[in-house]
């Protein structure tokens, strides 16, 4: 913990600029683009009087940079404005779809990374044998496969062909006068193939890369220091090799997120779940600007947490590293 | 005899001629056709602009690409180090691929928008042959060369509904053939083949595949041509002047890697239409960053090398300098990451095409034929597996390639 805030300390300018570049990039792009918001709530027949009173309302009446103003002081208190189409704060609003995509992002990252490494571990045992082989043309034919072409496939071998799994939706329609338990049961019936979807494709990436980068630590000459000292081969790579293939993968890991959330888009919009990727979709088609620059405020803190959790595991595997940061 | 391996030119000419046997028929009555047309429209004023589609662009590039490309693979065969390069599966595999998308107006059987009779096209299976209707008008023999002209014209280019063209079952068959009593007089039936079947709307799923892939390869190069500029261009600038601009840009490319760059893409195409264009712009601007940082991070570590100062001290700008040194320099890791890119823009496109944010061009994408293919999941898998099967093959070619040359550019392997 101590490490994570010294990091955040130290990136704590750069960040807090960045994520005010990207949000007024958002709002300029937003407000220079053509097109009305008003124009949804409202038929042409009706009076321009209540067209100024909606435009008044929604604070578009004035000008760009009283506007942009108004903005930047509402970010400073953490308000993002009412969302259009919603008629609440937005923050309540990604409230109430954030906490399920970080839920579903979390199983699904750390369901890659556990079964990578399983899959890792059960294949160095046996390296070179033919599953061995037949790993490595299968990852490298299906090597970043698009996230709705596994969704698509594997709805139709387990709904449709096998029938033993449901298609789309968290819950099923009896689901509210069921017992505590079977609505545990219900919820993660629904959330297996989704969360076979977005794990997928990064379980096939990291294991690429670990099964490689094990390839490499292999060669190195302190395993065979290690070994003609008669060291157990199953110590050798649990303590030593495995630790030294890990740390390139970890700094994959904050990109990794971002790479995440777009696939979250993507299979709620497959699976129609109930996350922020479809309500960030919505509110861009529906052009309900606060909602989307709200949206895009709280993903954008999300990938920066992330990239920072990510160097302070990576410091805290590979202390050389460390003296980037505290010197 | 020694056994000979396979090399690049035998492939080109293996495809060219079997194509051109293939297709014999078409090519001569779309080569009259490009006469009569040259003829009129230098008789006829306003034939020209008249009769000047994108479709009969297309069939005249692929044409002519077709007959050149096999004359000068024929004649320089031996003198091109380039055709005559040893090839395995996988870049064979990706020759054919080029070869078929770059003649795609000829390989593809029927327009990619024809729609056949829906009571017997819909949703056919894959490879089910049906008795096909043609209508050959009067006789062939034409005073009128407008006439001449607009008959080859529907031979080659079929329109998207046409009333001379239609199929039959079988029963259908037998019953008209008995009867005797068709329609019109003149009716020619010829069996046709529906390699991967038909769809919803009664058309040909491999003459629209093929078109898909083409729009979806164009909009790659496209974007991955934007993306080259973007990023070599900010790349040098930020690493030539690391100490003042350069730091501006890199926190710059930070802030666009700080947040998922599908929903700029999607913010953007929203906002500003989604017109061919701007989808090549946006996405190409979305993902210029990992080059920006490769060029950055190469021009830091070389620049202060003696080959680059001597340059400088002779007087040469920073665009000589740019382009005689330094491109030159980048070349492999420049080459290898565009083909990632080139993956990863084709991923990027049909995600957005899925979430129908791509808007409808003159031909499908891919990303659209798997969005219109999931709908039909459960009674015609064929609309969208084969789709999804194209999309797999050229991340998987793409990848392959540039391993491949990651491997002959470094002497070693290693990942991104």
């Amino acid at each position: 913990m101590k490490n994570f805030w010294t990091i955040f300390r130290k990136r704590l300018f750069s960040t807090a600029l960045i994520l005010f570049l990207i949000t007024s990039f958002i709002f300029l792009l937003l407000r220079l683009a053509p097109g009305d918001p008003t124009q949804r709530f409202l038929s042409p027949e009706l009076s321009p009087l209540l067209l100024e009173k909606i435009k008044k309302s929604f604070l578009l009446d004035k000008p760009l940079l009283e506007q942009y103003l108004i903005f930047i002081k509402n970010i400073f208190s953490g308000e993002f404005g009412i969302s259009y189409n919603y008629r609440i704060p937005v923050m309540s609003v990604i409230w109430n779809t954030l906490p399920f995509t970080l839920i579903f992002a979390t199983i699904s990252f750390s369901l890659q990374i556990s079964i990578s490494l399983l899959l890792v571990f059960f294949i160095s045992q046996r390296r070179n044998s033919l599953l061995d082989r037949l790993l490595g043309k299968i990852n490298l034919v299906f090597y970043s496969i698009p996230t709705m072409i596994v969704g698509m496939f594997l709805i139709f071998i387990f709904s449709l062909q096998l029938n033993l799994l449901p298609m789309s939706g968290l819950h099923s329609i009896d689901f509210d006068n069921a017992s505590v338990w079977d609505k545990l049961i219900n919820y993660s019936v629904h959330l297996i193939l989704p969360l076979a979807t977005l794990s997928l494709p990064g379980i096939i990436v990291f294991y690429g890369y670990l099964r490689n980068n094990i390839d490499e630590v292999y060669k190195r000459s302190f395993v065979l220091f290690l070994r003609s000292c008669g060291e157990n081969e199953k110590i050798i790579f649990r303590k030593h090799v495995l630790p030294n293939s890990v740390e390139p993968l970890i700094s994959v890991l904050g990109t990794e997120l971002s790479i995440l959330l777009s696939g979250t888009l993507i299979t709620e919009n497959i699976f129609g779940l109930p996350g922020m990727g479809r309500l960030i979709v919505d509110a861009i088609l529906t052009r309900d600007y606060p909602l989307v620059v709200g949206c895009v405020f709280v993903s954008a803190i999300l990938v920066i947490i992330a990239n920072t959790v990510a160097d302070v595991v990576k410091v805290n595997i590979n202390k050389r590293l460390a003296s980037e940061y505290f010197e | 005899m020694k056994p000979t391996r396979i090399l690049t030119w035998h492939i080109i000419l293996l495809v060219s001629f079997a194509l051109i046997i293939a297709r014999l028929g078409e090519i001569s009555n779309s080569l009259i056709l490009f006469y009569l047309f040259a003829k009129l429209s230098f008789t006829d004023t306003g034939y020209f602009t008249n009769n000047l589609s994108l479709e009969f662009i297309d069939q005249f590039l692929s044409i002519s690409i077709l007959i050149l490309c096999t004359a000068i693979v024929i004649l320089k065969r031996n003198k091109w180090k380039m055709l005559s390069n040893k090839v395995g599966l996988p870049l064979s595999l990706a020759i054919v691929f080029v070869l078929i998308i770059t003649y795609g107006a000829i390989v593809a059987p029927f327009n990619p928008s024809l729609q056949f009779n829906l009571s017997i096209a819909k949703n056919l299976p894959p490879v089910s042959v049906k008795t096909l209707v043609t209508n050959s008008g009067s006789n062939s023999k034409h005073s009128n060369p407008i006439a001449e002209f607009a008959e080859f014209k529907k031979t080659v280019m079929r329109e998207v509904v046409d009333d001379d063209y239609y199929l039959i079952d079988a029963g259908g068959a037998a019953q008209q053939l008995a009867n005797g009593t068709s329609r019109k007089q003149n009716n020619q039936y010829s069996k046709i083949c529906f390699l991967l079947g038909t769809d919803e709307y009664g058309r040909d799923v491999f003459s629209r595949l093929i078109y898909a892939t083409r729009l979806s390869v164009f909009i790659g190069i496209g974007a991955v041509i934007v993306t080259l500029i973007f990023g070599v261009l900010l790349g040098f600038l930020a690493g030539y002047y690391s100490r003042s601009a350069g730091k501006i840009l890199n926190s710059f490319t930070d802030m666009f890697l700080a947040f998922p760059a599908i929903f700029l893409v999607i913010l953007f195409l929203s906002l500003y239409g989604n017109s061919l264009f701007n989808v090549i712009f946006v996405i190409g601007f979305a993902s210029w960053m990992s080059l920006f940082k490769i060029v950055r991070g190469e021009v830091i570590s070389i620049k202060s090398k003696n080959f680059i100062i001597t340059s400088q001290q002779l007087g040469m700008n920073k665009l000589a300098i740019l382009r005689k040194e330094i491109i030159p320099f980048l070349m492999p890791s420049i080459t290898v990451n565009v083909i990632f890119q080139f993956a990863n823009i084709i991923i990027a496109e049909s995600s957005l095409s899925f979430l129908g944010l791509t808007g409808n061009h003159v031909y499908p994408t891919l990303g659209q034929m798997v969005q219109e293919g999931q709908f039909y999941i459960k009674h015609a898998w064929w609309i969208l597996l084969f789709p999804s099967v194209t999309i797999v093959l050229i991340l998987f070619l793409a990848n392959k390639v540039a391993r491949k040359l990651q491997l002959k550019f470094s002497g070693h392997k290693f990942f991104n």
